[in-house]
């Protein structure tokens, strides 16, 4: 082998060993939260951890649906976060083809008020919020939680209008002259080339939906209603020492969304380009 | 003709009716309601009661908001450098062209999906004083880790490293679109003219993906200035205030007091603080930043 050769095999060694090192450092904390989930409450505390439980107490998971109704706080995420996904898409889609291509009377300063919306911080506008869907009387309701989705959205249009933008001019020109109408050209011509910029929307409307804190905390207040992910936050108080249980609630929580993502990842890079690449 | 136009105008604002009411209503109309309220006393239950600009001489005079700032800027200080730093080395890693190396961006990527809520949970649990995974492998360097999220000093530090951790994926990501956009002519370049690849770094990739740095500042610093949920779950605000932020306060005067107006004006300073930041800077940019 000659020198330029060895030079080039310990430089990928050690690319490899910062990536490994860096590699572990990142998955522990999930490495480490699957473990303890599966440990006895007494294994837990033993020192010094040992990373394989035994016995292996897959029965934490269901003594996890005893102490809570993780079920019923799966299916409210679930519906939650559907209902969100689909208020938002449809109404970001029409949004963002109004602002398209069509050239008509205040349609600047729509475009430059949303565009606004976006430097908004959430804290100025979320106290409003809230006092509209308490007047509504929708508090302890799940409604103030995915009818605003039903509303529009300055990201969600942003990035489908990108994508309607680079979608040929000659579609709307070839389908003019065959006499389909705007809504026909929408439905049947922009929204199925659109699929992956639609895929992209929903998935992280779909996260932001699922992970989101504030909303539930601020709206909620019977414990059954709650989403997963915020149920878990009662587990946090009342079993404040049992971190075997505490872990597998963790994972439960967690889980579904690296699925999801793992499932998609293709469609999360892309969206997170059109983010960063304002236009 | 015109009859034409107009009603292609009517056409086109059905597509926007759910728009324009969520602006009015959630948005526009939500920015100046909070401005309204944040000169009344309102406390939900009695009427509203105009007394002009109390909360935010209330806001100015009180300790805890000014602990609550000095913690936020403590945050950013910290949250700001390690996540470009890191973001940016993360990038380079795996832009590499190497074997398995998208094994790594995912799990580089992973904890960015993850809610904060569970991830909270898992870290209160390593950072555990007594039985956590963090203090026994400090340990193991014979160093005696500190209580981390029950002590005062080291809150904020555990609070920093949980927030970079979940976070940087995203970052990185970003840095990565930018690195791919490279055109590997300036490497081959530089190899030529006998850079080795620390000078390559320094010379070609740091100044080339300027705009995405300041791109990431931005992101990164508007996040510290709205830092909510970290640690409204790990620590809430506690211990001895050290890990309370300005966000925590809004949250708490708001949905726990009930001082509705007082909070509104706590946000009308963030959202400043906000403006101010990104002013600076968009103005400052431009002697740092190369454009190409």
């Amino acid at each position: 082998m000659n020198r330029s050769g060895m030079h080039k095999t310990r430089s990928l060694i050690l690319r490899y060993v910062v990536l490994i090192v860096l590699g572990v450092i990142f998955a522990v904390p999930f490495l480490w939260m699957v473990s303890s989930s599966l440990k006895r409450g007494i294994d837990v505390f033993v020192f010094p951890p040992k990373w394989i439980p035994s016995p292996i107490m897959w029965s934490n998971y269901s003594e996890l649906f005893k102490v809570l109704p993780f079920g019923r706080f799966f299916w409210n995420s679930s519906y939650v976060a559907l209902l969100s996904t689909f208020g938002q898409v449809a109404s970001c889609a029409l949004a963002a083809y109004a602002l398209s291509r069509p050239k008509f009377f205040g349609r600047e300063a729509i475009f430059y008020i949303l565009l606004a919306t976006m430097m908004v911080p959430g804290q100025v506008t979320i106290i409003p919020r809230f006092l509209i869907m308490r007047s509504l009387g929708w508090l302890d309701t799940h409604l103030p939680l995915y009818v605003p989705h039903f509303f529009g959205g300055a990201f969600g249009t942003f990035m489908l209008r990108q994508f309607f933008l680079s979608l040929p001019r000659e579609l709307d020109d070839a389908a003019a002259i065959d006499g389909c109408g705007r809504l026909r050209t929408f439905l049947t011509i922009y929204l199925p080339l659109s699929k992956p910029a639609l895929a992209t929307l929903s998935l992280f409307i779909f996260m932001d939906s699922w992970n989101d804190l504030l909303g539930p905390i601020i709206y909620l207040s019977t414990p059954k209603k709650m989403t997963l992910t915020v149920g878990l936050t009662f587990f946090q108080g009342q079993y404040a020492t049992d971190w075997h249980l505490l872990m597998a609630g963790a994972v439960v929580s967690i889980i579904p969304t690296i699925i999801v993502y793992l499932l998609a990842q293709k469609h999360f890079v892309s969206g997170i380009m059109v983010g960063s690449v304002k236009g | 003709m015109l009859r034409k136009r107009f009603k292609s105008t009517i056409g086109i604002y059905g597509y926007l009716v759910p728009t324009i009411i969520g602006l009015i209503l959630f948005n526009a109309g939500a920015i100046v309601a909070s401005f309204v309220l944040s000169f009344y006393k309102y406390d939900v239950i009695t009427p509203a009661k105009w007394i002009g600009l109390d909360n935010y001489r209330w806001v100015l005079n009180s300790k805890l908001f000014w602990t609550a700032v000095n913690n936020t800027f403590k945050f950013a200080a910290g949250y700001i450098p390690l996540s470009v730093f890191l973001a940016l080395g993360l990038a380079i890693l795996v832009n590499e062209r190497i074997k398995g190396v998208g094994l790594f961006r995912t799990i580089f990527y992973l904890p960015v999906v993850t809610s904060m809520v569970g991830v909270s949970m898992v870290f209160a649990w390593l950072f555990n004083p007594y039985y956590g995974l963090v203090n026994y492998v400090l340990g193991l360097f014979k160093i005696t880790g500190p209580a981390w999220l029950s002590s005062p000093q080291w809150a904020m530090p555990a609070v920093i490293l949980v927030s970079v951790w979940k976070t940087v994926g995203y970052y990185m990501v970003i840095y990565l679109a930018a690195l791919q956009n490279i055109s590997p002519e300036l490497y081959e370049a530089a190899q030529i003219d006998g850079a080795n690849r620390w000078a390559q770094i320094r010379h070609i990739t740091i100044p080339v993906v300027s705009s995405t740095t300041f791109f990431v500042v931005i992101m990164c610093t508007m996040s510290s200035l709205k830092i909510f949920e970290q640690v409204y779950v790990m620590t809430q605000g506690g211990p001895a205030n050290s890990t309370v932020t300005v966000n925590l306060l809004i949250y708490r005067n708001a949905f726990e007091y009930l001082r509705m107006g007082r909070a509104t004006s706590m946000a009308y300073f963030l959202f400043a603080a906000i403006m101010i930041v990104t002013c600076i800077q968009f103005l400052g940019q431009r002697w740092w930043v190369h454009y190409e």
